[in-house]
């Protein structure tokens, strides 16, 4: 019995192989009151790839949890925040394992393409979404300056950008950061 | 009148941080996009302060309102006016008017607990019914809000920071007396209203839930100047309010606000309720 359950799991595991996740913990600005919170909870609760939204009303952040096998678009989360007619402060993405990551390099997880920044290619779960309209233009100047992929620009996963995938569910990419 | 200035000043000047859900002025900020406000007010006038010895019965005007955000930068809303006549002896309850009013976001500039808004708004006022000057609530002002006509723009100003929110109002409104059917025509004019509203979150103290019901504490101080020299001689060309309130909110989804206006120029004092809900 023993034995079968080991094959069995050795089977599960090497059929699918490991597979990372992660959650968000979206920051939101100008949110000072319950009422604000709420509307900005209900604006996001539309968007079909989130599973699960928890706010933390003092800190006015979300922890936002995403669906097996969806592609989470960061940028309508942004959207949706602002419907409500607030502003994303920030959006840290946290994996539930360490990554290991090489600087400026693309990395499919789930069904995220993510192109990854890393100072000194440190192991951690932590990032920091770095795209284009999600922090201060002078950051993402001195990002700019450090890659020559142009994805950084587009935010479009092209072939002579990025490394090869296939079957993408979006074609977007998203830049995240081990520290801003 | 200035001793309510003065507490006005010593309260918020302890308090360095509240609510920008003004219960007499809009907030430059919108409502968010796709969402319905529902909202019903009723105001009490209390004719008979100033009206010794004619025994007129107070007014009582119900407003159910519905607002719509079309987009993050545009809403709009409507309002149906109803009212009993104070000045006849049969009682009668009906329908006396309607406004319609749009706001649209210019600035919105955020930081964590803190914003900054600007916004215009145009806003149309249609209370025909009630242009016979004997039938005024308010007998030496006028008022867009729920007995004279005309249009009003102009643009509002919201600072927050923290649990504190003043926000500043700016309209140039021109008023146009004229009975739908022509009976009576009241010299038209032009106006300019102000007004400046501080909103204070008492509690909680913390958020720790939605279901937390917010207390809110608001002082506002407005004022109407009729420009020009021909308007109609019965009113007097500054008029001043100030209205204090109280509002909770409920469930993060409710608020339910109580006010009182106190007018200056010898004119009636008024209490009124609001009741709002927000349709996600």
């Amino acid at each position: 019995m023993k034995k079968i359950l080991i094959t069995l799991s050795l089977i599960l595991i090497f059929n699918h192989g490991y597979s990372q996740s992660f959650y968000s913990n979206l920051k939101a600005t100008g949110l000072t009151c319950s009422m604000c919170s709420y509307s900005t909870q209900k604006s996001l609760e539309k968007l079909d790839f989130i599973k699960s939204i928890t706010p933390d009303l003092e800190a006015t952040s979300f922890k936002l949890e995403f669906k097996d096998d969806a592609f989470v678009d960061f940028d309508l989360i942004q959207e949706k925040v602002e419907d409500a007619g607030f502003f994303v402060g920030s959006i840290e993405i946290v994996f539930n394992d360490n990554l290991k990551a090489e600087n400026d390099e693309h990395n499919l997880i789930n069904e995220n393409l993510f192109h990854i920044f890393s100072d000194q290619n440190v192991e951690t779960n932590v990032f920091t979404l770095v795209d284009k309209n999600f922090i201060r233009k002078k950051d993402y100047e001195i990002i700019s300056g450090k890659t020559s992929h142009s994805c950084y620009e587009t935010g479009v996963h092209t072939a002579s950008c990025c490394s090869k995938h296939d079957n993408l569910k979006s074609n977007k990419v998203f830049h995240l950061k081990s520290s801003l | 009148m200035r001793i309510f200035f003065i507490i006005f000043l010593l309260f918020f000047s302890d308090f360095s941080s509240a609510q920008e859900l003004y219960i007499n002025t809009e907030p430059a900020s919108l409502i968010p996009k796709g969402t319905k406000v529902v909202r019903v007010h009723h105001h009490t006038i209390f004719l008979n302060d100033y009206r010794d010895p004619l025994p007129l019965s107070s007014a009582r005007l119900t407003i159910p309102s519905i607002s719509y955000g079309i987009s993050k930068k545009v809403m709009v809303s409507a309002s149906l006016q109803f009212s009993n006549n104070p000045f006849i002896k049969k009682n009668t309850f009906g329908f006396n008017g309607f406004k319609l009013y749009s706001k649209q976001r210019l600035i919105s500039t955020d930081k964590k607990k803190y914003h900054t808004r600007l916004s215009s708004f145009i806003k149309y006022a249609n209370h025909g019914k009630w242009n016979q000057p004997n039938y005024k609530f308010i007998s030496n002002n006028y008022d867009l809000e729920f007995q004279d006509s005309g249009v009003e723009f102009g643009l509002i100003t919201t600072q927050l920071i923290n649990k504190l929110a003043i926000s500043v109002t700016s309209g140039f409104g021109i008023i146009s007396n004229k009975t739908a059917d022509g009976s009576y025509d009241d010299k038209n004019f032009n106006s300019i209203h102000n007004s400046i509203s501080a909103g204070y979150l008492l509690f909680p103290r913390k958020y720790k839930s939605y279901k937390q019901t917010n207390f809110n504490i608001y002082l506002e101080y407005l004022t109407s100047t009729i420009i020009g020299k021909k308007f109609p001689s019965r009113y007097e060309n500054f008029m001043s309010t100030f209205a204090p309130g109280i509002q909770f909110i409920i469930m993060s989804r409710s608020r339910l606000d109580f006010g009182y206006k106190i007018r200056g120029n010898k004119s009636p004092n008024e209490f009124l309720v609001k009741l709002t809900y927000i349709i996600y």
